[in-house]
Formats: C-alpha cells, sequence, structure tokens
C-alpha cells in the first residue's frame, strides 16, 4: 500500500517550537512546547524549543534559532509574531523540513489586503519547496499515535475519530468532551485560515488512513468548492463523515470571516452538498459530538423508529419523554396487550404504567425478565433506558452508600459499569439496541450516579448514550435519515 | 439553430440574455420537452405559425429589453383563430413600445397553449463556491413564499435527481393529494438529468430557470425558459 503525501505530517521524527514562551505552562492556548513534553513526543523523537531570549526551560536547552537545533527537523511549530514568518520560512528551507504549522495568525483572516499577499506569499515559497503548511491562526496536531497535542490534557490512547477543524478551541472543545464520552481521536487537526492544506487535502487523506474509522469536520468557509465536493463524495463513500457547518446565518457568517476570514456561502447549497455526497450534517456542536458517538456504537444498527421507553424518572418525565421523542422523529408504539398483560403479574396497577414509556420498577427478581420483555415486543426497534433501575440490586454489601468519601465514587463506577454491562447484555440477549439516557444535575445526583462515568462506561460497552431524552432520539432520527438518503451508494452500516 | 450560432449571435448583439424562443429551441434539442414556440416578424408570419402550431396559442413580445412582457401589454393568450393572432400582433407591438420606446424588439413569439398542470420550477445558478447548482421546486406561491425547493451540484446522477424531487417539503403534492393523481416524477428526472447535461455540455450558461414546468400524470412540458450567458 502507498503512502499517502500528508502522512509525513502526521509522523514527524523530531519538531522544533519556534517562539516558545518560556513558561512552561500546558493549560493556556498556545503552549505547545509543555503539550508536546506532557504528551511524551520527547520520548519518541527529537524536541527543541527556540527562543533567542531562553536559554533553558526546565532544563532544556532552548535553541536561539531554527538552524542551530540538530538534524533533522521534520515539523516546525510557529509561535513567532507575524513579522518574523518571512525569515522563518527561509530558515525551514535551509533546514530541509517537511512540514510547518503557523500558530502565528495576523494574516488573511484580519481582512488586511497586505497581510493577504505575504500569506500567499509564504505558502508560495513553501510549497516550491516541497514543505506544507498547516494554518495560518491555528492550533495545528493532536495526534496521540505521534505523542503529538496541541493542549494539555488530551488522552494519549489512539482511537479511530479523524476529526478537522477550522477552529482550535472548537477542536479542543471536542476532543475534551468526547474524551469523557469514552471516545479516542487518531488524528485531529486545526487548519485555520486554510493558506495551503485545505479541508479537501484531509478529507483525502482522511479516506485512506485506516486508523480513522469515523471522519468529523468543523468547517466555517469552503476553499476550493469543487475540490471540497469530490474529496467530501470520496471520503462520505467509503467512512461515516459529519460536517458542522459555521457561519450558517447572517451573523454567524460575519463572524466566520474575522475568525478564520471565511467566505461561508449559501447555506441552504452546504446542506444539499451533505445529502448529495452522504455526509451527516451537524447544525451545533452537541449535534457534531452526539453524531459521533453515534455512528461508533450500536445506533449503527437501529432499524425503525420505534422507542421502547423505560427511563424511569416519573409519569411526567415520562410523557415529555414521548413528547421529545415523536417532535424528534420517532416513536412510542404502545405495548402489546400480552405484554403488559405478562408485566401486571407483578407489577401493581396503582402508580405505574407498563404500556410505553414504561414508569415502573418490578422486584429485582423480575428486572431481566421484563427488560427482555420490553426489549423483543413488536414495534420495538430499540429501547432507551437510563440507569436508574432497582439501584437496591447495585449497592455495596456492606449496605454504606451516603459515603461522601473516595471509597464511595469508586462504588458508584462501579455500579455504573456494571448498569453498562446490564444494558450491553440485555442488547445482546435480544438483538435489539439499548441506548443510554442520562439525565445530568440532580437528577442524576439523586441516582448516585456521575453523568461522564456513564456515558464512557456505556460508550466502550459499544452502547451509545445522551444526556437528554430528546438528544438521544434526535440523533437516532439522524441516522436513519442519513442511511435513507444514502440509498444509491455504498452502505457503511 | 444550434448552440453555437445562437451564442455567436447574442455575442454580436451584445446579450447575456437569450430570447424565449432561442432558449426553448435548445432546450428542445437538447431532449428537455418545451411548449413549441417560434417567431415571427410579421403579423403574415404569425398567423402562419398560429396555424402550423395549431390553435388556441399565446403571442408574446420578444426583447431582451422587456422582462415583464405581461406588465407592458407584450401577452395575449387564448387566441382561438388568425384574425385574432394579427390583432394581437400588433397590439402587443404597439403596446411594448409605447411602454420601453428604445426597446429593440426582436418579434413576436407564437406558443402553442399547453394543457395545464401541476407547476414546478428547475432553475440552475452558479454558486461562487460548488459551481454549477441545478434547482428544483413547486412552482407558483411554494417557490414565491415558502422557498421550498432543493438544489444538487452538477453533475447530477440519477439519485441525484430523485432525491431533489423528493427532498421537498411539498412532496405530497407530487404524489397527489385529495384525490388528485400522482404526477410522472420520473419525467420531472428525465427533465432535470438533460438540462444538467446540457448545462455541463455549454459552460457559458451563467444561469437557466423554467419556470412555469407543467407536470402531468404522464410527462412534463416547458412553458417558459430563461438562459443567461456569462459576460463576454
Amino acid at each position: 500500500m502507498s503512502v499517502h503525501s500528508l502522512d509525513p505530517v502526521f509522523h514527524p521524527r523530531a519538531v522544533a517550537v519556534v517562539g516558545v514562551s518560556s513558561n512552561p505552562n500546558p493549560t493556556g492556548m498556545g503552549s505547545f512546547y509543555a503539550s508536546l513534553l506532557e504528551a511524551g513526543f520527547a520520548d519518541r523523537g527529537g524536541l527543541y524549543p527556540v527562543n533567542p531570549k531562553v536559554n533553558e526551560i526546565n532544563g532544556a536547552r532552548c535553541y536561539p534559532t531554527l538552524m542551530d537545533t540538530p538534524d533533522p527537523v521534520d515539523h516546525v511549530i510557529s509561535q513567532v509574531p507575524a513579522g518574523f514568518v518571512p525569515e522563518l520560512v527561509d530558515q525551514c528551507i535551509a533546514k530541509k523540513v517537511r512540514s510547518i504549522h503557523f500558530f502565528t495568525a495576523g494574516f488573511s483572516e484580519t481582512g488586511d489586503q497586505e497581510m493577504a499577499v505575504v500569506e500567499r506569499q509564504m505558502i508560495e515559497k513553501l510549497r516550491d519547496a516541497g514543505i506544507r503548511a498547516i494554518g495560518p491562526n491555528c492550533m495545528g496536531l493532536y495526534v496521540p499515535g505521534s505523542k503529538l497535542a496541541f493542549m494539555g490534557g488530551f488522552p494519549m490512547e489512539s482511537g479511530n475519530v479523524f476529526l478537522l477543524s477550522q477552529s482550535g478551541a472548537n477542536a479542543g472543545e471536542v476532543v475534551r468532551d468526547l474524551t469523557n464520552r469514552g471516545v479516542r481521536f487518531s488524528k485531529v487537526v486545526s487548519y485555520g485560515n486554510g493558506a495551503d492544506l485545505r479541508a479537501h487535502d484531509f478529507l483525502d487523506y482522511a479516506a485512506q488512513d485506516e486508523e480513522s474509522a469515523v471522519v468529523a469536520a468543523y468547517i466555517e468557509g469552503v476553499q476550493d468548492g469543487r475540490k471540497f465536493f469530490e474529496a467530501l463524495q470520496r471520503c462520505a463513500r467509503v467512512k461515516p463523515v459529519i460536517v458542522l457547518k459555521g457561519g450558517r446565518t447572517r451573523s454567524g457568517s460575519q463572524a466566520a470571516h474575522s475568525h478564520t476570514g471565511s467566505l461561508a456561502g449559501s447555506i441552504e447549497i452546504f446542506d444539499a452538498v451533505c445529502r448529495q455526497t452522504g455526509a451527516l450534517r451537524a447544525e451545533t456542536m452537541d449535534e457534531l459530538q452526539d453524531l459521533i458517538v453515534a455512528v461508533s456504537t450500536n445506533i449503527r444498527q437501529v432499524s425503525g423508529r420505534g422507542v421502547a421507553l423505560f427511563a424511569g424518572g416519573g409519569g411526567g418525565f415520562a410523557v415529555l419523554s414521548a413528547d421529545a421523542i415523536d417532535r424528534e422523529g420517532l416513536t412510542v408504539p404502545r405495548m402489546p396487550q400480552s405484554a403488559v398483560d405478562e408485566m401486571r403479574e407483578y407489577i401493581p396497577v396503582a402508580g405505574s404504567s407498563v404500556n410505553n414509556p414504561i414508569d415502573a420498577f418490578p422486584p429485582s427478581e423480575y428486572l431481566d425478565d421484563m427488560l427482555r420483555l420490553i426489549a423483543t415486543a413488536e414495534g420495538m426497534d430499540m429501547v432507551f433506558m437510563s440507569p436508574l433501575i432497582d439501584r437496591s440490586r447495585w449497592q455495596s454489601p456492606n449496605g454504606k452508600d451516603k459515603n461522601s468519601s473516595s471509597d464511595s465514587q469508586s462504588e458508584a463506577k462501579k455500579v455504573t459499569n456494571l448498569i453498562a454491562g446490564q444494558m450491553k447484555h440485555l442488547q445482546d440477549d435480544t438483538g435489539t439496541p439499548v441506548i443510554g439516557v442520562i439525565r445530568g444535575g440532580g437528577m442524576a445526583r439523586m441516582m448516585g450516579v456521575d453523568p461522564d462515568d456513564f456515558l464512557e462506561a456505556t460508550y466502550r460497552q459499544g452502547i451509545a448514550s445522551f444526556p437528554s431524552v430528546s438528544r438521544a432520539a434526535r440523533t437516532v432520527n439522524q441516522l436513519l435519515e442519513w442511511r435513507e438518503y444514502r440509498q444509491g451508494l455504498p452502505d457503511l452500516s | 439553430m444550434n448552440f453555437e450560432s445562437v451564442l455567436h449571435q447574442a455575442r454580436a448583439e451584445g446579450r447575456d440574455l437569450l430570447n424565449e424562443v432561442e432558449a426553448k429551441q435548445l432546450l428542445s434539442q437538447a431532449g428537455v420537452p418545451v411548449v413549441e414556440t417560434l417567431l415571427a416578424t410579421t403579423a403574415d408570419q404569425a398567423k402562419r405559425l398560429a396555424g402550423e402550431i395549431g390553435y388556441p396559442v399565446v403571442v408574446k413580445v420578444v426583447s431582451a429589453d422587456i422582462s415583464h412582457k405581461s406588465d407592458v401589454g407584450g401577452v395575449k393568450v387564448g387566441l382561438a383563430n388568425a384574425e385574432a393572432v394579427g390583432e394581437a400582433y400588433e397590439a402587443i407591438l404597439a403596446n411594448s413600445r409605447q411602454a420601453v420606446p428604445d426597446a429593440v424588439i426582436t418579434g413576436v413569439a407564437v406558443q402553442g397553449m399547453a394543457v395545464e398542470g401541476t407547476e414546478i420550477i428547475v432553475g440552475m445558478v452558479r454558486d461562487p463556491q460548488f459551481g454549477p447548482v441545478m434547482m428544483f421546486g413547486l412552482g407558483g406561491i411554494f417557490v414565491e413564499l415558502l422557498k421550498d425547493v432543493s438544489f444538487r451540484v452538477l453533475p447530477l446522477t440519477e439519485r441525484d435527481a430523485q432525491q431533489m424531487v423528493n427532498d421537498i417539503k411539498g412532496r405530497a403534492i407530487l404524489d397527489g393529494v385529495r384525490g388528485q393523481t400522482a404526477v410522472d416524477k420520473a419525467a420531472i428526472c428525465k427533465l432535470i438529468l438533460n438540462v444538467g447535461v446540457f448545462i455541463e455540455q455549454h459552460p457559458e450558461i451563467q444561469e437557466l430557470d423554467m419556470n412555469p414546468v407543467f407536470v402531468y400524470a404522464d410527462g412534463a412540458v416547458a412553458v417558459d425558459a430563461r438562459i443567461v450567458l456569462s459576460q463576454a
């Protein structure tokens, strides 16, 4: 198999951070050196801080210029002010680097014609020398497999999600939020103004990248529309691709222009492009994240729109949940009479409902039977289930439940894992996809289950979970619609 | 009349807009069904063409300088015989000259009366990012008020054309509501695909509009068509 021309960009042998700050704090934006140290890049290859005004950082030698660093340097991160960039470009050419990431901002996104020309000229010069550029005005690369990270606190475990984003902060938010939900990434690239490498380049790379099974993109402006269209078409043929387009409204597109110099374009046509190419369209960050979860879990197996809702929370919650499910395009079919009769054998009529939604708790010896009954009842294409099931069953043997120590925290984690396992077991047993729903705030505290733990524990079992019934229903419906409009394209399910 | 000769003539006259007769003939050659529309430059010729097409006919002014033909009294419909066509010819010329004195009038178009069907529109715009984009929608208030249209980037596949037709919110109207019969969706798809190929073959076309197209239980026909060329 041939190596893609962008492969070296994601796998540098050595990295120089030019214009490094002397304060190695990995929490802020632009603390690339500290983030790379934390990620352990130095164990993998040369990591060289460069700043003529700094002698050493945390005991490591700081080089006055790029030319003073050992050979080879494959990747350069530029933190120098825009005015120093032309000189750095010359040094990169002399040093024979393979790629350069410009964190440096102040180019075309400012709207200044002169700076747009400077940007174009430096890119042309780099291209002539065979050097690829990411940015300017962006956060660059997070590749756990290569120990590259652009912020602190990113997990170093690799996953199968490829994320490209014009915005570095949005990329960081997706990584952090989805990390909490158990998702891991193969490669993340924030590419800002996209003066050289653009969305279509990364989509082409992602399409053939064996480490990436899911592709997600945050885009503000489409550059080279035809190339983007064709790359999206190629990529979406073979992998689920989720696209969140910023600048959908007039106010949003004005903001996009000053953020990354992007012209946002007609949103109706962009949405049509998603349908035409077979990509999934997200309208918000929540949707983007929910869809990433959906395409990498059991939601891919959902075959219809009927939801059996077993989420507890009382009668009012059941009513509002049924409303939400309906509103988002799914249905809550009535439980067949035979199933109702069977459940009534162990569930009293007063204060409960065994129709759908199910607002009832059986004695614990009947719980498994009841879940199986619900999951296999006619018309139920999936089960929505919250962890609010028979708490007594999961309590620790010594009966301590109100303990506020870390004991009770790890106990809660254990319980959460057991519940996730039970959901997986129910799904395997019945063949009906089981989808988790967990409410935040007071309800979660009352249940003693940490929402993040639940989301992560279920995801690791291949089960999708969502922070609300409406988000769960919306996501399932989007996936079903996606499958419908993909007709005529290769089957990805 | 082929595309090159029409293009040549339009360029020579400094026009970007093809007239209705030119647009329809080119579309017809591209396999798009259109209501037969012929150009007359004298009243006698108008009568003769009306006889060839068959009564009743519609007669309209043809002028690159007059875009809202009915507003200036430039359209006469339901003409049942040669006498009516002759009178309409003179009246249209007089009305048009009065309303737009310096308009260059090419002649009048004599057009058959299409049986009314479900109104749809098919068009093409050039998107600054994606290039030529096809548009489909229901005609009349659906497009004007509700903006109920669908788009696809060219080139089109059969899947694209089918999805365009089914993407609109008012698709139930095409499937037949309140006892009306369903329209011929396959004919719409074929029309969309043929227009797509026509546009691919002629990058000089900047914009194309067929509004309305009548669609029936069997078949479809473009009643009006407009083609704008890119600036020379």
